[in-house]
């Protein structure tokens, strides 16, 4: 007769670990249909129109400029669409902006896939700007530089490194505040000519 | 030029200098571009590339690379599962979390054991699947 109480006690704990195996297995399931469902609606959502029925040809692809312009780039994502390519560059930022750095980037990289390839890139190119919380993707098109500008640039930059020619300053006072170089900066210029930092005395 | 040219001639001077704010920036930007590659290589599986595909991690960790259970799921990958859009999310979310699994079953003997009891009868069951009915979706005929 007394096996009658162990064998209730032994159910109930059965039935208990059951219950609640049961539903962290259906908590888990929950979580991985909504993770697929976001996903989904996610997909592919943010291209611009003309890109939505493009073919994918490349994805984090290294290219080699011509060898006038040694340039190395790494394409994010090329689509082939209306017989040309187009650029598509991620970047992770809270604003939607586009900055002359992007510009130039995907104009870097629009010379070396001509140069690669032989195929025809398009003038317009697309950054996509993907929200570092939310994980939300805006895609904003921009026109890219032509190939002789992004080559004076390149020949720019190579005067300035040679000391040919003198560098010009960024004009965004934030950038400048948060720069790595900003005590050696200073010093080279002297504490009197500073007027991008003048309102934050050190 | 858009970049601070002054930045740059310190930084061809000196050597690049990076702080722990841009440090980890550039860390979860390296991230969210691997994010970016691997959802390229679910939606194009042939799409051109200098880095390298994702795999069947788990699979290959359990039945080696060339075992036909491996090559069965791989094949369920990409006929059943890739030509839809929730195929696609869950191969997605399946490669952003599997080398983290794989490489826990590669220290854990029993696990490994365990796992590989609850794939095989899957890998049968679709391999006889794909015996059965040719013409699953991506098949071609």
């Amino acid at each position: 007769m007394a096996i009658r109480p162990v064998f209730l006690f032994a159910w109930n704990w059965v039935m208990i670990v059951a219950c609640v195996s049961t539903f962290v297995v259906l908590i888990v399931f929950c979580a991985v249909v909504l993770r697929i469902y976001r996903a989904m609606l996610r997909e592919e959502q943010w291209l611009p129109k003309e890109l939505v029925t493009a073919k994918l040809m490349f994805s984090e692809q290294m290219f080699s400029g011509p060898s006038h312009a040694p340039v190395v780039a790494r394409v994010d994502r090329a689509y082939w669409a209306e017989d040309q390519l187009h650029l598509v560059e991620l970047k992770r930022r809270v604003h939607a902006k586009i900055y002359a750095t992007d510009v130039i980037e995907l104009s870097a990289q629009r010379l070396a896939v001509h140069a690669a390839t032989g195929m025809h890139v398009s003038i317009v190119g697309v950054v996509v700007v993907e929200h570092p919380v939310t994980g939300r993707r805006t895609a904003m098109r921009v026109k890219l530089l032509a190939e002789d500008r992004v080559i004076n640039l390149m020949r720019r930059r190579d005067a300035i490194l040679a000391g040919v020619e003198r560098p010009e300053e960024t004009c965004l006072r934030a950038r400048c505040i948060a720069c790595e170089y900003r005590n050696e900066c200073k010093g080279e210029r002297g504490a009197k000519v500073y007027p991008l930092i003048r309102s934050t005395p050190d | 030029m858009g970049y601070c040219e002054k930045k740059m001639l310190f930084e061809h001077r000196i050597g690049r200098r990076v702080s722990s704010a841009r440090a980890q920036a550039r860390r979860d930007g390296v991230a969210a571009h691997e994010a970016f590659h691997l959802e390229a290589s679910v939606l194009a599986p042939g799409v051109g590339s200098s880095e390298a595909k994702p795999w069947c991690f788990i699979a290959t960790e359990l039945f080696g690379e060339s075992a036909w259970e491996t090559i069965t799921l791989r094949m369920c990958r990409d006929r059943i599962l890739r030509p839809y859009p929730a195929g696609r999310a869950f191969i997605g979310m399946y490669y952003r979390h599997s080398p983290a699994i794989a490489r826990w079953l590669c220290g854990h003997r029993r696990s490994r054991a365990c796992a590989r009891l609850l794939l095989r009868p899957a890998a049968v069951l679709l391999k006889w699947l794909f015996v059965r009915y040719s013409s699953l979706p991506g098949t071609g005929s």
